[in-house]
């Protein structure tokens, strides 16, 4: 074997470690799910400048560790090349090839091992490549689970990987003919016990692996008493949350939210359907994720434990602004949440608030501040003339806003195409949420706000009275 | 002559009839639908509007849902440009002859007085090896044309926000990025199984040569309508397609659905010839085991291909007629099931998967042994397992629905067949380490490929099983930890093989020798871009970044690694220009190639460089088994001796001998010009 050979399969080496740290991400998450502690091990917290020495230590020791692993490795193998070179100058004994081998396929797959778990605890403490874990913070019970099973895989995955890898590397590294060696290599043509072996033994890891993750699925899907039914609407490109009616209170008190807020520690059940086309709903804190179909109602359990704020994900193409998709998911505690819910109720009280819930999905299209998004905006558009498509121009007055929202490719404002505003609100909105909407686009326009004004001391109990009942929602 | 020379040598090339044939016939189409759809008192649409979308600047602005006249009006545009095309391209005239009681041609090529013959690779073609190259050239041309929508986008995506492309363009560019990578590696499948099959088990031809040239040519019209789709006004479905969002996507949606459509017939047909050829024509003596393995690989995929294209014609054949004559069939509101498509699609689309990477693997196989000098490890395993992998590819489909609407216990069948599927790919991996350990490893560029796909396919395989256990795969579903996962596999399993079969079979194809150091160079750049491309891509996905985002705040900080992976992409992409010179130049100007500069035993190593028009002037007769590395005496088949080029006795030429080279290419040039 020559030295530049050996250089050449070191820097290999070197390179696969890379892949492996990069493939681990850092840090595994083994401590964390040992000791169950939140800010265990790594996570630095408090003066800078410590941090910073430490992180600048961790780094450099790492290092270290990691050249002394492959300088060690380097030597070992010089060394088994040397004796094997020198004791064999006659055509070698296969056999000897093998004593070698199997010393040195171990040093080299400890070597990988000790490196890649080196490389990876020092990497994890860069900003920006390892600063978090593997996978984000567990927010919930299936959470905790599904990092389980992560762990578990990510522990065989390295190990299989570190073995094959490690037979590969050996096999060029002892194996490489000289250039002007024109033999041939051993006449082996197969092996039927290892066959065997090896057909059997990932068939016994893998339906181990699988009869595990088959317990945990049930175990974290399962029905639970307690649970809190919410129901969620995803349409293009907006998520809209309905909090059901409290039993116990006689008043009609369903409300809606943008934003998803939970309890902590309370099972949840969301009940969700789609308006228009898939979407997806994902939080990646909570690890589970559900398609929102249309047509078909389905369901998404989970029960959140860690307080904090997450953010919800479309994953499934859903159109033009897929990648907006997004809402806000928010863990509370008792306190928190019941101040939250109070307020909602507050906000029964007035359509303009309702309204400005429920025109959420809205404003991914029509903006509040004059720009041109998708669909015209809604500043100052109550009150003022629209040009419509081959009919000169319109008063945007309630009844041309009301159509605008059931029958979009009606009036078709100039210069915005036809076809793109879904066409299925006639069904989804009630006459009392229109009355709420349009309430809150009037609120956008100058003339619209003094409407309200005058409005509201004279018809005191026509909105709200309407809203008790109008509220249940299709 | 009357007619000047270049304009009769433009009338010969098939490609140049093809594309006046066809656009006159889809112009002819077109009108005549808007007669027959005025005759009956419906609508008609604008005849200048594909003209507007083409030239004029409505491009991104074509957002609006098309009218149905449109629709069909443009659809049956894109099929009577299919069967102008296929008509022009000359591709029908034999079949046409025959079934009006003519003679036909003999199906061999004649070259014409002052006709250069470089035209052949531009027209219908039956001979094999000619459908294969052209096979290959557009597999690569479309290849790069993919490759460079996914720079434009990856650079997108390098940063936080939106800088260069719109919401839209990203939609768009990511499903034709998707699509045309698709193609292309299909007719990287078809390139490979048409060129080397028929010489592998010893046949002069395919069984069907005129269908083989006609299964080419039908895909080429089939391209220019998917990259049509764009200045149509796009679809932003990604390459999946699904309902209820393609039923409403912009009218490129459905040239993407009638080009797929039409790709289909070429997978089945293609799958059909080589089905036939391969149970039929195998030389005497070539038993099944003894067949190489490269031929096992081919097999599994074209029984797959043969027998599920048609779900995935299906499934887009179906949104087509939902979308002109208005059938319900995923419109819940009406009755319709949403899901329903998902099962058809996924039906085709696992199985796919296996129809590109099966013959991948036989490459590696094939490879593997004559740069180790080893007999094959496990010859019988590996064979049967890739007709296991081929088998049970059907039974996992649903894994890509994970997520969906199906029942959710519907999951846990579908996790245990998915995860048995590892069990015949490890035993591939096993026995490549078997063939390796033990034997006098050379390294050359067809070698440092095969050992790349090696790795880059087990990092795509051991990605898989967390994907596919329910429990972990639900987090991972659709984010970018998947879209690693499929690129890395693909990238393993097909293009690396791909690439390697290139720089292998190049001095057969050619008679000429590539550059080694540029091989080399173009190795490591490719590999070392992809795989930090992929890896990154593992470690954002698995911390949350959705697939086929355009945008994503700040605040997640994927930023460094999107960064990392776009310039990574940027490096592999690029040293595909370095492959790319180094063919071009080496067909060109590259050493004489001995006929077996890689010492291989296989039937296709016997005979000169470049491969003579019917391959053997005799069927030559097996006797023994193709990976007799390192057996004494050992003998694999025989030939007459005018085909035996490389000596039998010593089929060991050293690449700078070039005694035997002189009369192979004398050889080659009779029979071949």
């Amino acid at each position: 074997m020559k030295r530049p050979q050996l250089m050449g399969t070191l820097l290999i080496l070197v390179g696969f470690v890379g892949i492996l740290f990069l493939l681990t991400g850092g840090r595994f998450s083994f401590a964390r799910q040992l000791s169950g502690d939140d800010a265990s091990v790594l996570n630095l917290t408090g003066d800078k400048t410590v941090q910073f020495v430490l992180v600048t230590l961790g780094v450099l020791g790492a290092m270290g560790g990691m050249a002394a692993a492959i300088a060690f490795v380097v030597w070992r193998l010089n060394r088994d090349i040397t004796q094997a070179q020198t004791s064999a100058a006659e055509p070698t004994n296969p056999l000897d090839y093998r004593i070698y081998g199997h010393r040195a396929a171990l040093v080299l797959i400890g070597g990988i091992t000790i490196a890649m778990l080196l490389f990876c605890q020092a990497i994890s403490m860069v900003p920006g490549f390892g600063g978090q874990d593997i996978l984000p913070v567990a927010a919930g019970e299936e959470a905790q689970a599904i990092d389980r099973l992560f762990l578990i895989e990510y522990v065989i995955m390295s190990v299989i990987f570190g073995i094959v890898v490690g037979m590969f590397l050996h096999s060029l590294l002892y194996f490489r003919a000289a250039k002007d060696d024109r033999s041939d290599g051993e006449y082996i043509h197969g092996h039927n016990a290892l066959e065997i072996g090896w057909t059997v033994l990932p068939a016994i890891i893998v339906t181990i692996l699988g009869i595990y993750a088959l317990i945990t699925f049930i175990d974290i899907f399962k029905e639970e008493d307690n649970e809190y039914v919410i129901k969620v609407t995803g349409q293009q490109w907006a998520w809209t949350f309905e909090y059901p009616d409290n039993p116990d209170t006689e008043a009609e008190d369903s409300f809606f939210s943008d934003e998803l807020v939970l309890l902590q520690n309370q099972p949840i059940k969301l009940e969700m359907n789609s308006l228009d086309v898939i979407h997806s709903f994902w939080v990646p804190e909570l690890r589970v994720k559900q398609d929102v179909t249309p047509g078909v109602e389905t369901v998404y359990r989970v029960t959140p434990t860690l307080a904090g704020e997450y953010s919800i994900r479309c994953t499934e193409i859903c159109g033009l602004n897929h990648s907006l998709m997004l809402a806000d998911v928010l863990v509370m505690d008792q306190s928190s949440y019941d101040k939250w819910v109070e307020a909602k109720l507050a906000e029964l009280q007035d359509p303009v608030a309702v309204g400005q819930t429920l025109a959420a999905p809205c404003l991914t299209c029509h903006s509040l501040d004059g720009s041109r998004v998708v669909g015209p905006t809604w500043k100052e558009l109550y009150g003022s003339e629209v040009p419509i498509e081959g009919e000169g121009s319109i008063l945007a007055d309630a009844d041309y806003i009301l159509n605008s929202i059931l029958n979009p490719n009606g009036q078709i404002h100039q210069g915005y195409p036809a076809g793109i505003m879904p066409q299925t609100y006639a069904a989804t909105y009630s006459e009392v949420q229109l009355g709420q909407l349009l309430a809150y686009i009037k609120s956008q326009s100058e003339i619209g706000r003094q409407e309200l004004e005058a409005e509201s001391p004279a018809t005191d109990e026509a909105p709200e009275g309407d809203l008790q009942v109008g509220a249940v929602v299709n | 002559m009357l007619i000047p020379r270049p304009i009769r040598i433009l009338y010969h090339i098939g490609l140049v009839r093809g594309m006046v044939v066809g656009i006159l016939a889809a112009i002819a189409g077109m009108v005549l639908t808007n007669i027959v759809r005025a005759a009956f008192g419906m609508d008609t649409m604008d005849l200048m509007l594909p003209l507007e979308a083409l030239f004029g600047s409505t491009i991104w602005q074509a957002r609006t849902n098309p009218d149905t006249a449109t629709e069909i009006v443009t659809g049956m545009g894109a099929i009577f440009f299919t069967l102008g095309f296929l008509a022009g391209v000359g591709s029908l005239n034999d079949w046409f002859a025959w079934s009006i009681g003519r003679k036909g041609g003999d199906g061999h090529f004649h070259a014409k007085e002052g006709i250069p013959t470089w035209t052949r690779y531009f027209s219908f073609d039956t001979n094999h090896k000619v459908v294969g190259i052209q096979y290959g050239l557009t597999s690569i041309l479309v290849l790069m044309v993919g490759g460079l929508f996914a720079l434009i986008f990856r650079t997108e995506l390098a940063q936080p926000g939106l800088q260069y492309l719109s919401n839209d363009q990203y939609n768009n560019y990511i499903g034709i990025h998707g699509l045309l990578m698709i193609v292309a590696v299909l007719l990287g499948v078809g390139a490979l199984s048409n060129y080397l099959v028929p010489i592998m088990i010893g046949a002069q031809d395919m069984a069907f040569p005129r269908l083989n040239g006609f299964s080419y040519w039908i895909g080429f019209p089939a391209a220019i309508l998917l990259l049509m789709a764009l200045p149509m006004g796009g679809f932003d479905t990604g390459w999946t397609a699904y309902p209820p969002l393609s039923v409403r996507a912009p009218l490129g949606m459905q040239f993407v659905l009638l080009s797929v459509f039409i790709l289909g017939f070429q997978s089945i047909v293609g799958s059909i010839n080589l089905l036939v050829t391969i149970f039929m024509m195998r030389a005497p003596g070539m038993t099944w085991f003894r067949m190489p393995i490269f031929v096992w690989g081919v097999m599994a995929a074209s029984l797959l291909q043969f027998t599920a294209t048609q779900f995935f014609g299906l499934a887009f054949i179906s949104v087509v007629i939902q979308r002109w004559v208005d059938i319900p069939f995923y419109d819940p509101a009406r009755g319709g099931n949403v899901t329903l498509y998902q099962h058809i699609f996924w039906f085709y689309s696992h199985p796919t998967v296996y129809i590109w990477v099966l013959p991948g693997l036989g490459v590696i196989s094939e490879i593997l042994p004559v740069f180790s000098r080893k007999p094959l490890f496990g010859y019988k395993p590996i064979a049967l397992s890739s007709m296991a992998i081929a088998f049970m590819g059907y039974l996992v489909w649903a894994h890509h629905m994970f997520t969906s609407a199906m029942d959710p216990f519907l999951r846990l069948p579908f996790m245990l067949t998915t995860l048995t599927i590892a069990v015949p790919t490890g035993i591939k991996f096993f026995n490549w380490i078997g063939t390796l350990w033990g034997g006098k490893i050379h390294i050359s560029t067809p070698m440092l490929f095969s050992l790349g796909a090696f790795i880059l396919f087990l990092l795509g395989g051991l990605t898989g099983p967390p994907n596919g256990l329910v429990v972990t795969g639900i987090h991972l579903h659709d984010t970018h930890w998947v879209v690693a996962h499929f690129h890395i596999t693909v990238f393993g399993g097909f293009l690396f093989s791909l690439l390697a079969a290139i720089y292998y079979w190049f001095p057969k194809m050619t008679g000429k020798m590539f550059n080694e150091f540029l091989g080399r160079v173009h190795f490591w750049f490719m590999f070392g871009g992809f795989a930090t491309f992929a890896l990154s891509l593992f470690r954002i996905g698995i911390l949350g970044m959705p697939r086929r985002y355009a945008n994503y705040p700040t605040e997640w900080g994927y930023g460094s690694l999107n960064m990392v992976a776009t310039i990574a992409a940027f490096v592999a992409g690029g040293s595909m220009l370095v492959f790319i010179f180094n063919m071009a130049f080496s067909v060109r100007y590259g050493v004489k190639a001995s006929p077996n500069p890689w010492r291989s035993r296989g039937l296709e190593w016997q005979i000169a460089s470049p491969v003579p028009e019917f391959n053997f002037s005799a069927i030559p007769e097996i006797v023994g088994h193709p990976y007799d590395y390192g057996l004494p005496g050992a003998v694999y088949a025989i030939l007459s001796p005018e085909d035996q080029v490389a000596p039998l006795e010593d089929a060991y030429t050293p690449l700078d001998e070039s005694s035997a080279v002189s009369g192979s290419m004398v050889a080659a040039h009779a029979a071949g010009d």
